[in-house]
């Protein structure tokens, strides 16, 4: 290992309490520094610098999908392929891909340029197929546009491409700075009255703010729609142990791509949402875990931080108010579970991204064992209009019980795939018109990311967009990812890729999550296959009936659920899969 | 003395199953459950380890709740109400089970597990077939690289109980989650063989499996669990006095388990405990007496003939007077057995020369702990180790002398509590301690002198302790005559680390030392643990849980051979002789007149004897001293020369080939008996199998040798014995088999009625008041020079004891570490230009043996270290014989030797 990358680890452990928590920004840092893959050597080294047994590194290092234990090729390509991506034909690219390379799916070419692999949901459901290139994204790909950056890659060019995605806003709030120039910069941000909400917050006392966010009804966005104020209610008020805030935007719901809307785009509105926060909860700092694959977007949050900071909206000393509040950005590396809030703690603590049991809730004991408030991107953008506008300005968007805008991911078989805010209690229709209505016959809809049950077309007529209108509808709002679905789509396809994304996102640690999503796999697989029989279909209804509420973490429920429904509702597309009867003695 | 009063414990009553259950708050629903009998099948949970609650096969319904919730994790709550059985839960236990036979192998009856399988268990309990929805078995290869533990990565349920205990409860960290989701497999990195990735062979994993996928692979197709009977002992190598279950089948050990619900060590074992017992099964046990004809050879010979040699040869040495006979008992050997040994010497023999290998420990605790506190032993128990927010550890390579006594320690080091560890080889507690004072050999006086001063000096002293329960703190203070600057000088390290230890010690509100033979070994240990002493006392730390003065003893029995009085001058109970009514009382109780009342001879003085023309008849007990004591050429021509050697043992060691009767003895799985741990607990050990041959239990063998020479002893077992240590030393009064069958009692207890005393001086010192004693420090005498210009260390591994005689013998024991080797920096290897595994010439001043050299990275440069174990290269012949002038101790810890390629 370099004596710098070596001097970075040990700088990184400094900032931890205890350097074990930098093992997994370490490995991101070591296997960037040393051509895209950990040697074992580096494991062993990275094992004594911050003191870790070689096991731990090695289990952590194995868990995470970005992290390779093999070498791959000098340019890694991934393409997604989980469902958005495949309603936007990515499964033709891949072939493409493989054809132009000559190689498939985790191999690399003879002369070491490049390793393709098919990887899951990339947060990039508006703009897919999407290809990742080591960490760069390319969206809207086409098998034309392939064949120019692989001609570009060759000689060893890496394009810019920008995608602007399709975007529109009801509200004017969460994406109400997206399309300004230069939207990241604290400059534009301020003279658009950023920072005053928290100019007023720190004129109040902690408990007001938190009275007002809670009288504000502003119900959590990463998809349980829990109350927010509530939920700062449940930290221990006589704990002598620092208190940390933490901000969710490991967006990888399938189907979801609202969080990197708003910091991509208005890093700013987070940041003041997350010092007003932290201040409302009485941490002194705050993290936000952002997926790995968003590189980009962290090296834009990390600079507005830090320009933030230069100007004391930030630090010890918040706008010259005495209070203390930073914020650090810290990278997953590829594992779904980890948007789970206790798995991202034991993420954030450098270990494997395995959800703890509970109690004790974060609130109470999360990261390092301190109390620990983990609240999603989209939730802490809402702050400041509750606290420069107030919390009734608030509760007049959207519906009553369901207050504040939301921004919706549409995906799928729509003209304008992108992201639209409007308020909670948006009807569908009035959305999916918004993204240039539907293209063909709509089949069925999925609204609130993979793990909601699906809805039929004729279930979703009168549907609007709310937490509570949702669950009435046997569904849920989720996190707002809105894949639609025209007569095109065989249910009986995207119910295995639901079940093959959570089988491979599985964590493995509960029985039933490990054994029982691999064990629905193969059945659907079977049916799929032409090979299935009528007691497969039962026992994959008797599967996700047992799973549903018996697992360790809300994963077990994120698959049984949506695959419940699909082979519920769609039973006549799956019985039409099964052999007929004396079919197999005729083969 | 009455134990520690039990601190107000709060309780919680829940509704389990409609029946009524009381547990102390922070009871799990299953622990609570199971304390009434009702059972909830388990696979991740093992009473080690946190609750994990991912099997999801505990999960229970709780009245109100929404969901099912994991039993292992969950708190009794009060008024809770809690359902096990209801049809809902039963059907989910039947699902968990379902999924894992979806791919578990079906291959039970070649599973070594067979028998002893949760999942096999709860598969018939729930009527588990097969999955209705298939069956896929993973295809991993199998691993056999392990000298012990054989894998079977197939058979694996992701439980992680293998993961969490080598992790959590040992410290280190062998095996990992490996990947994720269904292809998760647990692993050594990069599938590396385990005894590449720090293993210490423990099998702490395999004990922790409850399936089939980790086995103890010695014992494989030997018995199935059912076919075996099983005899809960206590193992006989260290003082931590494991309680252990040995199976037995056909005559032979088959394995050792270790019961999770008693002992002080709670289901735990180390490597000797584990694997180091078929050493029983050795076909060179002794199995018959041998006695030298007048050819000059050791043949065979029946009992009988034996005894009368024996008889004929002790009544001749000691025709001119009980002190001509010298007797050595062993730390190897029971209560009971010791006891015997010194009746036999001092009432049938008449002489006090009695001593035995327990002195390397106890000496010091008898010449320091005993005048000062009260008691030669340590003053709290293991369990209060954790206890403690700061503990010192002073001269103890503890996880590899107590390995299972170290996990408390590995244990507080988890909940973040201060570990200050003094000591010059960078040890692997020294490598986890919050401070490691890298001490000079033989410096740790002056570096106690700074620690004290300092203490005193920033009036960090318990002052009101001192003054109410202490008497010598201003000659203690006049004796501080080193500044902590000076004192870091001297010991060479840093002032300000001696400083934070000395004041994170003295302002914790427990803290608790814990020293060993390093200290003890030293020439001068005594001090050392005086100083040690002095600490405790002056900042308080004594007499409540989590503090004191642990002095860590070293045979399985040294506490008890020592409290049996096999010491050349003290009687049982720790009589001095020269105390006259004491020695009357012990008399009364014996029934027998004690003839010699002025002290005896150590172990070294009886041979120094020898050579004098005093001692003519030696009778060794499981002592090998040809290769445990320094001054080889000394005790070789001892040995030689004495007129009449009778040796007692279970193999025919370097000590038994030159005596002139060997007696067979039996090993600790044949014969009853009691054992005192180094927490003064007193726990029986039992026969599991028929003694081997002609062998005889020691007791035994002693009673028919006095018996030979006219004694007319009628013990009929090892419990009359035991009768009679109770009426002999008040301290163990309280003590009968019946009561402790359970797990064992510790000492003080003075009757039928008294629970024992886990924490000595709770309610006071035996004397009144403690007494703080002046601190000595004399330079070492053995300092590094031009001719000899390393400095060597001595010290234990935890493969094997005392001089191997047991674990050599031990084929899970002797296939994982080399033979006699010396550790030393890769500096100093370059240095001489040595390689990895070079044969080496050692040298000092009194000696010279020809170990390997490894490069380690537990020594600075300058220093070597050498195990005690190997007869083929004994560290002890390094030694001159130079011993501690107040306990007799001899030095082996501190050497300046020459290092030369062989």
């Amino acid at each position: 290992m370099k004596p710098d990358v070596r001097a970075r680890i040990l700088d990184l452990a400094a900032t931890y309490p205890t350097p074990k928590a930098a093992l997994l920004t370490a490995l991101e840092t070591v296997q960037q520094a040393e051509g895209g893959h950990l040697s074992t050597d580096s494991l062993s080294e990275v094992a004594a610098l911050l003191g870790v047994p070689l096991g731990t590194v090695y289990a952590t290092a194995s868990y995470y999908t970005m992290l390779n234990l093999k070498p791959v090729g000098k340019y890694h390509l991934q393409l997604d392929t989980n469902i958005p991506a495949m309603l936007a034909g990515a499964e033709d690219l891949l072939a493409h891909m493989e054809q132009a390379l000559g190689i498939g799916v985790g191999e690399t070419t003879s002369d070491g340029l490049f390793t393709l692999s098919a990887v899951e949901d990339l947060g990039a459901c508006g703009t897919c197929p999407v290809l990742q290139v080591n960490d760069r994204y390319y969206e809207n790909m086409t098998p034309a546009c392939f064949d120019e950056l692989l001609a570009n890659l060759k000689q060893g060019v890496v394009p810019e491409w920008k995608t602007e995605g399709n975007w529109g806003t009801e509200c004017n709030m969460l994406l109400a700075r997206r399309g300004k120039p230069n939207s990241t910069a604290l400059a534009g941000y301020v003279a658009d009255g950023g920072y005053q909400a928290l100019e007023k917050a720190l004129t109040l006392s902690p408990a007001e703010v938190t009275q007002m966010v809670k009288d504000s009804g502003l119900r959590g966005r990463g998809g349980a729609g829990f109350p927010a104020g509530v939920k700062w209610g449940f930290l221990p008020k006589d704990s002598t142990k620092p208190v940390y805030l933490v901000c969710n935007a490991d967006e990888g719901e399938p189907g979801t791509f609202k969080d990197r809307q708003i910091m991509e785009f208005d890093p700013h509105l987070v940041i003041e949402g997350m010092a007003i926060s932290g201040y409302a909860i009485g941490a002194k700092l705050g993290y936000i875990y952002i997926r790995g694959e968003f590189a980009w977007i962290a090296d834009i949050l990390e600079r507005a931080i830090a320009e933030a900071r230069e100007a004391g909206k930030l630090g010890n000393n918040m706008l010259g108010r005495g209070v203390e509040f930073d914020i650090r950005v810290t990278r997953g590396a590829g594992a779904y579970v980890c948007g789970e809030e206790t798995a991202l703690i034991e993420s954030l603590e450098g270990k494997r991204g395995n959800p703890r049991l509970r109690p004790p809730y974060p609130a109470v004991s999360g990261l390092f064992g301190c109390p620990t408030i983990v609240n999603n991107v989209e939730t802490l953008s809402s702050v400041p209009f509750i606290v420069r506008e107030g919390a009734e300005a608030f509760r007049q968007i959207g519906t009553a019980n369901n207050a504040g805008p939301k921004i919706f991911g549409v995906s799928g078989h729509v003209k304008n795939p992108g992201a639209y805010e409007f308020p909670l209690g948006v009807p569908l229709a009035k959305v999916l018109e918004a993204a240039g209505g539907v293209v063909g016959n709509l089949k069925a809809v999925i609204v609130g990311g993979l793990s909601t049950p699906i809805l039929t077309a004729e279930e979703c007529r009168d549907l609007t967009l709310d937490y509570d209108t949702c669950a009435k509808y046997g569904t849920g709002l989720g996190s707002g990812g809105i894949m639609v679905m025209n007569d095109t789509v065989q249910i009986p396809a995207i119910a295995l890729r639901t079940i093959q994304f959570y089988a491979h996102e599985s964590c493995g640690q509960c029985t039933p999550c490990r054994q029982g999503s691999v064990a629905i796999e193969q059945m659907l697989h079977r049916v799929v296959e032409g090979k299935g029989t009528p007691e497969d279909l039962d026992n994959v209804l008797h599967l996700c009936k047992t799973i549903k509420g018996n697992t360790l973490c809300p994963t077990g429920d994120a698959f049984s659920m949506p695959i419940e429904a699909m082979v519920g509702k769609f039973r006549g597309e799956f019985e039409a899969l099964l052999p007929k009867a004396g079919a197999d003695l005729a083969v | 003395m009455a134990p520690l009063p039990e601190t107000e414990v709060k309780t919680i009553t829940l509704t389990i199953d409609d029946q009524e259950v009381t547990v102390p708050a922070g009871t799990t629903v299953l622990e609570a459950a199971r304390s009434v009998g009702i059972d909830i099948p388990t696979l991740c949970h093992d009473p080690r380890l946190e609750p994990f609650g991912a099997c999801r096969l505990c999960l229970v319904e709780v009245e109100g709740g929404r969901a099912p919730m994991p039993s292992c994790a969950l708190k009794a709550g009060e008024a809770m109400v809690v359902k096990t059985r209801t049809e809902r839960i039963m059907r989910l236990r039947k699902f968990v089970i379902e999924l894992l036979l979806s791919n578990h192998p079906l291959d039970c009856p070649v599973c070594e597990a067979a028998g002893d399988c949760r999942l096999q268990d709860y598969a018939y309990e729930y009527g588990v077939a097969v999955s209705p929805w298939g069956w896929t078995p993973h295809e991993y290869p199998t691993r056999d690289d392990h000298p012990n533990i054989a894998r079977d990565p197939n058979r694996c349920i992701l439980c992680g109980r293998c993961v969490r205990i080598c992790r959590d409860v040992m410290g280190i960290g062998c095996w990992g989650f490996r990947s994720r989701g269904y292809d998760t497999i647990i692993d050594t990195p990069y599938n590396m063989p385990l005894q590449a990735v720090d293993c210490v062979s423990c099998g702490q994993c395999v004990s922790a499996c409850p399936v089939g996928a980790l086995n103890m692979k010695r014992s494989r197709f030997a018995a199935r669990n059912w076919q075996t009977e099983k005899t809960i002992t206590t193992c006989g190598y260290c003082a931590v006095g494991c309680e252990m279950e040995v199976q037995t089948f056909r005559g032979k050990v088959v394995r050792v388990k270790a019961p999770f619900s008693q002992g002080v060590n709670e289901g735990n074992l180390c490597v000797k405990g584990r694997f180091g017992i078929d050493y029983v099964n050795s076909d060179e046990r002794l199995t018959a007496p041998l006695v030298r004809g007048e050819d000059g050879l050791l043949k065979p010979a029946d009992w009988e003939t034996a005894l009368a040699r024996v008889a004929e040869g002790l009544k001749k040495a000691k025709a001119g007077g009980g002190k001509a006979v010298g007797v050595i008992a062993s730390t190897r050997c029971t209560n009971e057995e010791n006891y015997l040994l010194q009746k036999l010497a001092r009432t049938v023999l008449g002489t006090a020369n009695i001593d035995s290998g327990a002195r390397l420990n106890q000496a010091a605790a008898l010449a320091t702990l005993r005048p000062m506190l009260g008691y030669p032993a340590m003053t709290n128990s293991i369990a209060d180790l954790d206890k403690a927010d700061v503990l010192l550890v002073v001269g103890s390579n503890t996880t590899e002398e107590h390995p299972v006594l170290a996990l408390r320690i590995v244990k507080a080091l988890r909940e973040g509590k201060t570990l200050i560890v003094v000591d010059p080889r960078c040890t692997a507690l020294a490598k986890r301690a919050s401070i490691h004072l890298p001490v000079k050999p033989g410096t740790d006086g002056a570096l106690l002198k700074g620690m004290l001063r300092h203490i005193v000096d920033t009036g960090l002293a318990d002052k009101d302790f001192v003054a109410q329960s202490t008497e010598g703190y201003d000659e203690l203070v006049s004796s501080l005559d080193l500044t902590p600057e000076a004192a870091a000088g001297i010991a060479g390290v840093e002032a300000a680390d001696l400083k934070s230890a000395a004041e994170a010690y003295a302002q914790a509100a427990a803290a608790g030392i814990v020293y060993s033979a390093g200290v003890t070994q030293q020439a001068k240990g005594a001090a050392i643990v005086r100083a040690l002493v002095d600490l405790a006392l002056l900042t308080g730390n004594i007499g409540r849980l989590g503090t004191g003065v642990n002095s860590l003893s070293g045979g399985a029995n040294a506490q008890g051979a020592c409290d049996m009085g096999c010491l050349p001058d003290f009687l049982p109970g720790f009589r001095a002789l020269d105390d006259t009514d004491g020695v009357k009382a012990v008399e009364a109780a014996m029934g027998a007149k004690v003839a010699d009342k002025k002290s005896g001879k150590t172990v070294d003085e009886m041979l120094q004897a020898v050579a004098a023309g005093e001692i003519k008849g030696l009778y060794v007990v499981g002592e090998n001293l040809s290769t445990s004591q320094p001054d080889r050429d000394a005790v070789v021509s001892a040995l030689q020369g004495v007129e009449f050697l009778v040796v007692q043992d279970l193999f025919f060691s370097e000590t038994a080939r030159y005596a002139d009767v060997v007696l067979p003895a039996c090993t600790i799985v044949e014969r009853d008996g009691t054992f005192t741990n180094t927490e003064r607990r007193v726990q029986r050990i039992r026969g599991a199998l028929e003694p081997r041959g002609d062998a005889r239990p020691d007791w035994m063998i002693t009673r028919d040798v006095a018996n030979a020479l006219g004694a007319g002893w009628s013990y009929a077992s090892a419990e009359d014995v035991f009768a009679e240590i109770g009426k002999v030393i008040p301290e163990y009064a309280g003590f009968s088999y019946e009561r402790l069958e359970e797990q064992g009692l510790q000492w003080p207890c003075l009757s039928s009625e008294d629970a024992g005393t886990p924490v000595l001086y709770a309610e006071g010192f035996p004397g009144g008041k403690a007494v703080l004693a002046p601190v000595e420090y004399q330079e070492p005498s053995e300092t590094a020079s031009g001719e000899f210009p390393f400095l060597l260390t001595t010290g234990i591994e935890r493969e094997h004891f005392g001089t191997g005689v047991r674990t050599r013998q031990a084929t899970g024991l002797t296939g994982l570490v080399g033979g006699g080797r010396l550790e030393m920096s890769a500096a100093d290897v370059a240095k001489l230009g040595l390689a990895d595994g070079d044969t080496i010439k050692v040298t000092s001043r009194y000696g010279s043996i020809e170990p390997l050299v490894v490069v380690g990275d537990s020594v600075p440069e300058g220093l070597v270290f050498m195990p005690q174990h190997y007869a083929e290269a004994p560290a002890a012949w390094l030694f001159g014989g130079e011993a501690d002038a107040v306990t007799g101790v001899p030095a082996m810890k501190l050497v300046a030797v020459r290092i030369e390629k062989a």
